[in-house]
């Protein structure tokens, strides 16, 4: 029977070849890691048409006249063949964010991606765990699906932090770095150690800037994403007494602005359209959110 | 159609495990063989009892053995023993394969079989006196303290130091309030 040789030789890896016997919680996770191997392989022909996608099965032997056979170990090699093609891939992905990400001053930003996804990249074995995504991920995303599960939540985590990086490089790491020391002295935290999301804090500034009569010409530099005094008055003047829809009106020509002078466009290693697609998808809920604000008067989320 | 194969690995495991029974039982009988020059054998009836309890052992303490190795295992190291009668041969079968699963799971699975088993095999023969009771519990659960505390070194191949499980040296009072 095939899923006794899996499992056996799944065994094997567990308890290094010293026990015939596991706790069901780990057999459990054992299946649990099969099924995923599987279930990302199959899935991985869903671009494919309906006719392409019968033939791909047709040829992993996963339709056959005898209904009882389906799952053969010959699929489940060729899936755990395609998880270790994806986890090389990931790897070489992760090293390209390296070098890409800005090196800002935060303990949990660092950590995370020095020794966080790196650990899982080394450790991730999808033999045995290949569900599982437990790291140190302590740096928070601006959407982060935590329902995603093994080497897709990293893939995740790694594509969505790209964008959110992207952004960030067109305003340089001297301006996200500034915004974030300031809201460090704001909230009275050392902005070292504090786990907050850069991207935020930084677009957030960046909207309250293109709101201003600043925005337009708006220059790279140190102080770029700080909003004066005066800059602040003048947005409470924009939005003040403006209906809800007014302000939100207001704010999605002010991320219009923001969007062409990032200029989304393909920067080689991420999609320009998923750039887009993110940006617009977090735009959205920081609109909404600073809408309210500014119904309520408040105006203190900016540093 | 990859929910179907999805579906029917789950459904395999359910019968794989099932299915262990009958090949319990026929191992089992196999046993004989080797057992009756010892006086112990088991008859159908006895081999589907001790399948049954062997089941029931898994279940209680959740645990998963492909194959039936285990027990196969223990009558093989028992059979020459002179303490292993006919009489209490199911019982003390039984008795040790749960202790066996039980300090597997105190012990997060950090002891190899082989390793438990001997030491199993060589204190029921020895300190025990054929005492499965004294095995199961005072000496279990003297190993499991061990453990606990951080008193066994798995990279050492004598890591079941005989000397720190002599009865002499073991506070029966404090092992229990452990």
């Amino acid at each position: 029977m095939a899923l006794v040789k899996i499992i056996e030789s799944q065994m094997e890896i567990v308890t290094k070849g010293r026990s015939e016997t596991i706790a069901v919680e780990t057999a459990e996770n054992l299946l649990a890691s099969i099924q995923y191997v599987i279930q990302y392989y199959l899935e991985s022909h869903s671009y494919l048409n309906g006719n392409e996608r019968f033939e791909k099965y047709q040829e992993i032997g996963l339709i056959q006249l005898d209904e009882d056979s389906i799952f053969s170990e010959t699929l489940y090699n060729q899936a755990l063949d395609y998880m270790f093609d994806v986890l090389k891939e990931t790897a070489s992905f992760y090293q390209t964010v390296m070098q890409k990400r800005l090196k800002i001053d935060n303990h949990i930003y660092n950590e995370t991606f020095e020794q966080g996804i790196s650990m899982f990249i080394e450790n991730y074995d999808p033999r045995i765990s290949a569900q599982m995504n437990v790291c140190d991920i302590d740096y928070p995303l601006a959407f982060d699906d935590l329902r995603v599960e093994g080497i897709r939540y990293i893939i995740n985590y790694l594509q969505t932090f790209a964008a959110e990086n992207y952004i960030c490089s067109a305003f340089g790491r001297m301006a996200v770095e500034e915004v974030l020391k300031r809201f460090g002295e704001k909230m009275k935290v050392d902005y070292r150690e504090y786990p907050v999301n850069l991207y935020e804090l930084a677009l957030q500034q960046a909207l309250a800037v293109m709101l201003t009569s600043e925005g337009l010409s708006l220059r790279r530099g140190k102080n770029m994403l700080l909003l004066r005094r005066d800059m602040k008055r003048e947005v409470v003047n924009i939005v003040m007494d403006k209906s809800p829809k007014e302000i939100t009106q207001i704010l999605q020509k002010a991320a219009e602005n923001l969007a062409s002078w990032i200029g989304i466009e393909q920067s080689g290693y991420i999609a320009k359209n998923q750039v887009r697609a993110y940006y617009n998808q977090t735009m959205a809920a920081m609109i909404n959110r600073l809408t309210l604000a500014f119904v309520a008067h408040n105006f203190e989320c900016f540093v | 159609m990859y929910r179907r194969a999805i579906m029917q690995l789950n459904q395999a495991f359910d019968v794989l495990i099932q299915s262990q029974h009958a090949v319990c039982v026929e191992k089992f009988l196999a046993m004989n063989e080797s057992t009756t020059q010892f006086g112990l054998s088991l008859t159908p009836e006895l081999a589907l009892e001790l399948a049954e309890q062997r089941y029931q052992v898994l279940l209680s303490l959740g645990r998963v053995e492909l194959g039936v190795g285990i027990m196969t295992k223990l009558i093989e190291q028992l059979m020459g023993s002179p303490y292993l009668q006919q009489a209490e041969y199911i019982e003390t079968l039984v008795t040790l394969y749960e202790t066996f699963h039980y300090i597997k799971n105190e012990m997060s699975d950090d002891i190899g079989d082989e390793e438990l088993m001997t030491w199993m095999v060589e204190l029921y023969d020895g300190e025990c006196h054929g005492d499965v009771n004294l095995l199961a519990g005072l000496y279990a659960e003297r190993l499991i303290a061990l453990y606990k505390n951080g008193n066994i070194d798995f990279d050492k191949d004598d890591f079941l130091i005989k000397e720190t499980l002599d009865p002499d040296e073991i506070d029966e009072d404090s092992v229990w309030e452990e």
